[in-house]
């Protein structure tokens, strides 16, 4: 998805960066590709999840803030399809992943709303005030805040050698913020399978109990 | 930035939070905070908790490893305080930093992916 007129630019939110590199290695990208193991896009913008975007103008004006956004998908990219997969899955797992996933099946919807921007800038129906932007984006109540403080702590000792110690400040994150789960599943990816089952409970039982439309949220668009 | 004392120099306040310590209060660009008078002890050091308290920073405090992080200004306010771009420079996969100040003139769809 690059029409013409907007710049594409990803960035990994990816503690351990190795972890995001053969992604990156698989498809050459042509646009700027970077990388944020400290995670400062969520702080800045309050991405909760992945794939999260914001719209930047020409003047460095944000008239988008961060929502879900998937790229439609390309053709030959079957793999991509995991609901024969799904489907064969114990009905509880199916319903959760069903409900988790129903609002990415927008990415045509997006798609469009990018091209109209590319062709028609501030006059596009998509583009928002600077009131809007700022209304859309995340209230950032103090336990948000102090999720953000825990988070890092558990970033700094995860990459001190301290792994172990690292959990309760994750854990701490996600429970004082539990619907950013770029904390948990951050979290998660870097568990070491040789722990066992370190947080409380499965992903998908953690989704369950937040709450399954708080994954992707619905696109506001 | 995570610190491993509280009683801090303006400067490393600075470098921690982005916030400027002046006569006026704590400031960033042209956003100024008072600030409650601020005992300074002999090496020029004063205590981060009230400077972070008078911003809406929450603390978190790792006791084992005698560590602390300073988090964003929180409470009854959102993510984003104007829809300006913040200066932000991010590391490419080759490693060489990427400014993105330097795409202003262009649309940008900024896009978080992630191998998780």
């Amino acid at each position: 998805m690059s029409p013409a007129g907007v710049e594409i630019v990803t960035v990994a939110l990816d503690t351990d960066v190795e972890a995001a590199r053969p992604f990156h290695d698989a498809a050459p990208a042509t646009h700027p590709s970077l990388v944020d193991p400290a995670h400062e896009l969520v702080a800045h913008f309050g991405m909760t999840n992945a794939p999260f975007a914001i719209w930047i103008d020409e003047d460095g004006t944000i008239v988008r803030p961060a929502e879900v956004a998937f790229a439609p998908r390309a053709v030959g990219d079957e793999q991509r399809d995991q609901s024969s997969y799904v489907a064969q899955l114990p009905e509880r797992m199916r319903t959760i992943i069903e409900g988790m996933t129903a609002n990415i099946g927008d990415t045509d919807r997006y798609a469009a709303a990018v091209r109209d921007w590319a062709e028609h800038g501030a006059e596009s129906p998509y583009v928002l005030s600077e009131a809007e932007v700022i209304e859309r984006s995340r209230p950032r109540p103090v336990e948000f805040g102090l999720a953000a403080a825990h988070f890092e702590l558990g970033q700094h000792l995860h990459r001190s050698g301290f792994p172990l110690d690292a959990v309760a400040h994750f854990a701490e994150a996600h429970r004082l913020d539990p619907t950013n789960w770029s904390y948990h599943r951050e979290a998660l990816s870097l568990v070491d399978p040789d722990w066992g089952q370190i947080y409380e409970r499965d992903m998908l039982s953690e989704v369950e109990a937040v709450g399954i439309d708080t994954f992707y949220p619905a696109l506001d668009m | 930035m995570v610190l491993d004392r509280l009683d801090v120099t303006a400067e490393e306040f600075e470098r921690a939070t982005g916030w400027k310590l002046e006569q006026r209060g704590a400031c960033q660009g042209d956003v100024c905070v008072p600030l409650p008078k601020l005992e300074v002890d002999a090496d020029g050091r004063i205590d981060a908790t009230v400077v972070a308290t008078s911003l809406g920073m929450p603390i978190a405090h790792d006791e084992a490893h005698g560590i602390w992080a300073l988090g964003p200004r929180s409470g009854d306010r959102r993510v984003l305080d104007s829809a300006q771009m913040p200066a932000l420079v991010l590391p490419a996969f080759d490693g060489n930093d990427f400014d993105l100040a330097t795409l202003r003139g262009r649309k940008v769809v900024l896009v978080a992916w992630s191998s998780w």
